[in-house]
């Protein structure tokens, strides 16, 4: 009798952790939610952001499984069955809004394929060989990729390896590379350059660089240059983990100028170490890093930057990944100001060189954007302007939007976007090698 | 024709038995797609057929929450399956998700290893949780006071 009532009293303790864990994934769901659709202000939402975009099929299940579990708690009393239908509603709700960036995938695809009709024509896919097609995503999305993390052939990986060692500076970089130097992969041994994200202030290669697609990319025959440059130190910090011996008083001139040293290295020693083929170049980098993608691949022939990079490197294409472009306003603000010597008036020039779509030209290679349409911290109007001109100067740029994507929504390579994003971009990389 | 009291019943054991084939297919799928994990149009058939059994393991908790007769022992046992079934099912889902975050920011080594078995402990885990409910449902509907279906 005694054992029964402990019993009973411990199962009402239970049920009652149950409902209040319960309670407390719908409060934080309702949160998740309006992160999900609106921009907060405030940094902890703008980080959560990043993520819960990216996740959001998993939370429509952790949403979904606590409502039964709720609807279940409470007794079947005539009195209260109004109550299980709207807990029911509401859990229900919270599933589907969540579910809304999965069922968006198809608009991503469609634009990204009229993207590439526009650019390749319409029989695009007949200029990719069986053969190496075999190599690439079967499908634009799935969900074991999605559900399951993102499978990816095996690659070899160099860490560490210094390039710059100046000024107090010591920069390294890693290499992927594939396994296999004799089969005939889709990437032929071109190189991509891979340049961080982080506001020129945080981050880092490898952790900080989406490494698996750099794994998935090795894997297919690229040779995967994941670079670290020096940072400005302004002082703050992040949840973006960044080493000490990168930060310090630096200006995007000496950005460049490290990047510039990292070319020239390349064309003398890096590229006949690795095997890697200097006249099919690619350079890829997200946020700060597709801003300096975007300074780079597009000023690598411009006057103003004569003289910094290796002239050995023949450049294919440009990855910028949700590029900043506009130096003004973006460096006119403490403490970004502190980037560009001087202000738009006293220093027209560096302002002018530092926003890439000013240096577009007839010369420049082809550019595949992602860009997400829920990106508060840069929006699509950076990336429409780069593309508006290049293509002014007759030069393919591809850009592909993602409903629902925030700022950062390619670091987890099997979401929604960046299925979509990878099935592309491996193709874009081919057709333009 | 169907009487209609009968109709909950026949959607509960359509419901049941489908689950019980997608976890078992689900299942031999993830042997499959752990063993070789390359991208295919196969696993692309698998990646369908894993949602879809999530979603047929929540609407059978729904199904037995609402028919089932907790008074009865054989009752008061499927309903505490299914309490089991929704903690274990978050605690897999859990494991799979930060197994996945985790594997994007991991280059190599034993942490990657661990967040490798995270997802598949996670999946096998849920997939034969649910298959032990469905059958459990199944096996049971047609076991006189049991489910409350009229």
């Amino acid at each position: 009798m005694y054992v029964n009532l402990n019993k009973t009293i411990l199962l009402k303790y239970l049920k009652l952790l149950l409902a209040i864990l319960s309670f407390s994934t719908f409060i934080i769901g309702i949160y998740f939610t309006i992160v999900l659709f609106i921009p907060l202000e405030d940094g902890i939402s703008s980080s959560f952001s990043f993520f819960i975009t990216q996740i959001s099929g998993f939370l429509m299940f952790l949403y979904l499984i606590p409502t039964i579990l709720l609807v279940k708690l409470i007794p079947t009393i005539k009195r209260r069955s109004l109550v299980k239908k709207c807990i029911l509603v509401f859990g229900l709700c919270l599933t589907f809004l969540n579910a809304l960036p999965l069922i968006a995938t198809p608009i991503s695809i469609q634009t990204a394929e009229n993207e590439f009709n526009i650019a390749y024509g319409e029989n695009w896919r007949a200029q990719i060989p069986s053969t190496v097609d075999s190599y690439f995503l079967p499908t634009q999305f799935n969900f074991y990729n999605y559900l399951l993390g993102f499978s990816h052939r095996d690659c070899n990986v160099d860490t560490d390896v210094k390039y710059y060692d100046n000024d107090g500076f010591q920069l390294y970089f890693d290499v992927y590379y594939p396994k296999s130097t004799t089969a005939q992969l889709p990437g032929n041994n071109s190189i991509i350059i891979k340049i961080h994200a982080g506001s020129w202030q945080f981050g880092d290669k490898s952790l900080g660089n989406v490494l698996v697609l750099n794994k998935y990319l090795a894997a297919q025959g690229y040779v995967v240059f994941d670079i670290q440059y020096g940072l400005l130190d302004a002082g703050g910090s992040s949840f973006i983990p960044t080493p000490d011996h990168v930060r310090g008083n630096l200006t995007l001139h000496d950005m460049v100028y490290q990047i510039g040293n990292f070319t020239k290295q390349l064309a003398t020693t890096f590229a006949s170490t690795y095997n890697a083929n200097l006249d099919s170049v690619f350079i890829m980098g997200g946020s700060a890093g597709a801003h300096l993608t975007g300074v780079i691949g597009l000023g690598y022939n411009d006057p103003y930057f004569a003289g910094n990079f290796s002239n050995a490197l023949n450049i294919k294409g440009i990855v910028p990944i949700y590029p900043p472009n506009f130096a003004d306003p973006y460096f006119t603000h403490e403490p970004l100001s502190r980037l560009i010597p001087g202000d738009p008036l006293s220093n027209p020039l560096a302002f002018e060189k530092f926003t890439p779509s000013n240096l577009a030209d007839a010369t420049d290679p082809p550019a595949m954007i992602f860009q997400g349409l829920r990106d508060d911290l840069v929006p699509l109007i950076n990336a429409e302007t780069i593309k508006n001109a290049l293509n002014a100067n007759g030069v393919d740029c591809m850009l592909l939007t993602f409903p629902f994507a925030a700022h950062a929504s390619d670091l987890i390579v099997g979401n929604t976007f960046s299925q979509v994003w990878v099935y592309y971009l491996e193709r874009f990389l081919y057709l333009e090698q | 024709m169907l009487e209609k009291s009968n109709i909950p019943k026949k959607l509960a054991k359509t419901l049941s038995q489908l689950g019980i084939f997608l976890h078992i297919l689900s299942c031999a799928f993830g042997i499959m797609y752990f063993s070789f994990p390359v991208n295919s149009f196969i696993f692309d058939i698998f990646g369908v057929i894993l949602i879809a059994s999530w979603i047929l393991n929540a609407l059978i908790l729904l199904i037995d929450d609402s028919y089932l007769n907790k008074s009865t022992v054989i009752g008061k046992k499927l309903n505490r399956l299914t309490y089991y079934n929704i903690i274990l099912f978050i605690i897999g889902l859990l494991l799979i998700l930060w197994g996945v975050i985790l594997t994007a920011f991991i280059l190599d080594g034993l942490l990657l290893v661990i967040t490798f078995l995270m997802i598949i402990i996670g999946f096998f885990g849920i997939e034969l949780i649910s298959l032990q409910l469905a059958l459990t449902t199944f096996l049971n509907i047609d076991n006189r006071g049991v489910c409350k279906f009229e």
